[in-house]
């Protein structure tokens, strides 16, 4: 009886890649160089991973997936540094499978589906929402963030620009506003509809939020910093938008 | 006595009242492009730290403020002031804070005379014993800096007590932010600063150091955005009378932190130099090269009287 309950401990470590030697020492083409993509995944993420584990190491969390924990703490703000690690490493995650370097006969698209659903949410081609992304970027996270294209319970695709490590699967911890310049009114009211989500929430209602995320973009000096140099985020997004894997992307979305 | 409430501000900002945006937007004298900052950064690591940014602020402050004569003979803290509550104006005073911030920040480093180059951290580095060693390199009183050390010692009880509150604030600061250590100027509710009405030029008398976290393009000269969600709560209820409105954006000046000092914790000073584990030893590193006496130059007269 007792046995089931013993037993299981474990460290949390780096996703396995199927291509890592290749993007170990060659990067991946148009996006990374090799100290790039080793910057980004092989050294944050194994730094992401060590720090989980020491921050939940003898709890109850440490034998939950990063993605678990990461939902386990969103709703509690005393473990706001568990959190933010959680939610960091499966972000970089779903980041780093989306642009993974397709195979050379493979074909690589966004598939039909993908493209209709983003006209009837935008009003506009993925092209033209491109470089709306572009240009939103350094408009909304002036600091650290993640960028990520998710697709809602009503099929609706909406993007969202995460400050520091927030998390597109819960509302509350979205993180989605940078309180230390002035917001506005607009921005209070989404706020304020979170919070009378939150507040229901504790009466019994859950949150219901079913997003899924499609594309995750990686906004932290880690990930554009060395290949890329400072003020040239944009110029990164714009080739993580043009070079993604769209077979991972295409397979995100509910069918 | 409320009369003297804009008044201690615009003494706290008249240091760089005078000088125009241009003039402020220049890079520091103390810093070389392209010399390593001795002990701390690499060629590289500094134009990333501190030039690349200083480039990109100032050219984006220059454009918001290429149409407005008035804004160009602004102070950058005055700007950050000014419209710390302006939804409308987010632009502007995000790039004057960040370029203020940053500016500040760099003035004080000079590098060490330990001058081995910066190295790359390895995985250990998260595993290693925190250092209690209770004596460092690089006190102020080291420098000459007596008066600061003193006043560090009984506002944070020991200098040890002090480093460690400042390099683990730096170290907790997830994203992009600054560590600061603040003078308090405090007003007493019967008018006047801190226990020295009499004094016409008491302005910026202080009582006590405190240590405080910034992030992004947060300013310790933000303090007049309390309140603001409050205030946009507010809003959607009835329409604010025009003093409420303006006892809303008035800046309140009953306290006033005066900066002394800046840490800068944005990966973009550490992950070249440091990687992706150095931000610990970046840090120790940026207290060697800590120049005391330009933090003690910015130090006020201390006020007679000292608050809880």
């Amino acid at each position: 009886m007792f046995g089931r309950v013993i037993g299981r401990r474990s460290i949390h470590t780096v996703p396995k890649l199927a291509s890592i030697k290749e993007l170990g020492a060659g990067g991946i083409p148009k996006i990374y160089s090799s100290n790039g993509f080793n910057t980004v995944w092989t050294d944050y993420q194994q730094y992401l991973c060590d720090k989980l584990t020491l921050a939940t190491a003898g709890s109850s969390l440490e034998s939950y997936y990063p993605f678990h924990v990461m939902l386990n703490t969103a709703k509690k703000p005393f473990q706001s540094n568990i959190f933010n690690l959680a939610s960091a490493a499966h972000n970089n995650h779903l980041f780093i499978e989306n642009i993974l370097p397709v195979k050379e006969n493979e074909t690589n698209q966004p598939s039909k589906l993908l493209l209709s659903r983003i006209r009837e949410s935008f009003d506009m081609e993925w092209e033209e929402l491109k470089e709306d992304i572009v240009k939103l970027t350094e408009k909304k996270v002036l600091g650290q963030g993640w960028f990520f294209l998710i697709e809602n319970a009503n099929k609706e695709i909406h993007y969202l620009f995460l400050q520091n490590n927030g998390t597109p699967y819960y509302f509350p911890r979205n993180q989605l506003f940078d309180l230390n310049v002035p917001i506005s009114e607009n921005e209070f009211s989404h706020m304020e509809k979170v919070r009378a989500l939150l507040s229901s929430a504790t009466k019994g209602q859950q949150v219901r939020d079913w997003s899924m995320p499609l594309i995750a973009i990686n906004l932290w000096d880690q990930a554009y910093l060395n290949d890329y140099g400072v003020g040239k985020r944009q110029e990164y997004v714009r080739n993580v938008l043009d070079n993604l894997n769209w077979n991972v992307v295409n397979s995100r979305l509910y069918k | 006595m409320n009369g003297s409430a804009p008044r201690t501000l615009r003494t706290l900002c008249s240091r760089s009242a005078t000088r125009s945006l241009h003039a402020q937007a220049k890079p520091l004298a103390s810093l070389r492009a392209g010399a390593p900052l001795d002990g701390l950064l690499s060629p590289q690591g500094l134009n990333n730290a501190y030039y690349a940014r200083h480039d990109a602020y100032s050219h984006r402050l220059q454009q918001l403020a290429a149409h407005n004569p008035e804004l160009q003979e602004a102070a950058l803290d005055r700007i950050v002031a000014d419209n710390a509550r302006s939804p409308a104006k987010r632009d502007l005073l995000a790039s004057a804070s960040m370029l203020y911030n940053l500016q500040f920040a760099y003035a004080s480093l000079k590098g060490t005379a330990n001058a081995t180059a910066p190295q790359r951290s390895s995985r250990d580095a998260l595993l290693r014993t925190p250092d209690t060693a209770v004596a460092f390199a690089n006190e102020p009183a080291a420098q000459g800096a007596h008066r600061l050390q003193e006043e560090l010692a009984a506002s944070f009880r020991s200098l040890v007590e002090f480093r460690t509150l400042l390099l683990g604030s730096a170290a907790a600061i997830e994203g992009d932010g600054y560590t600061w250590l603040l003078a308090r100027k405090y007003a007493t509710p019967y008018g006047g600063s801190s226990g020295a009405a009499t004094d016409s030029a008491s302005a910026n008398l202080y009582d006590r150091l405190f240590v405080m976290n910034t992030y992004n393009a947060g300013s310790p000269f933000n303090f007049n955005s309390a309140g603001m969600l409050d205030a946009l709560r507010g809003k959607g209820a009835e329409p604010l009378s025009d003093v409420e409105r303006a006892r809303a954006t008035a800046t309140d000046s009953s306290t006033v932190y005066i900066p002394l000092l800046a840490i800068d914790a944005s990966p973009k000073a550490w992950l070249g130099d440091y990687g992706v584990y150095g931000k610990q030893a970046y840090l120790e590193r940026v207290w060697q090269a800590v120049d005391w006496r330009v933090v003690e130059d910015r130090m006020p007269k201390k006020s007679p009287v000292v608050y809880a």
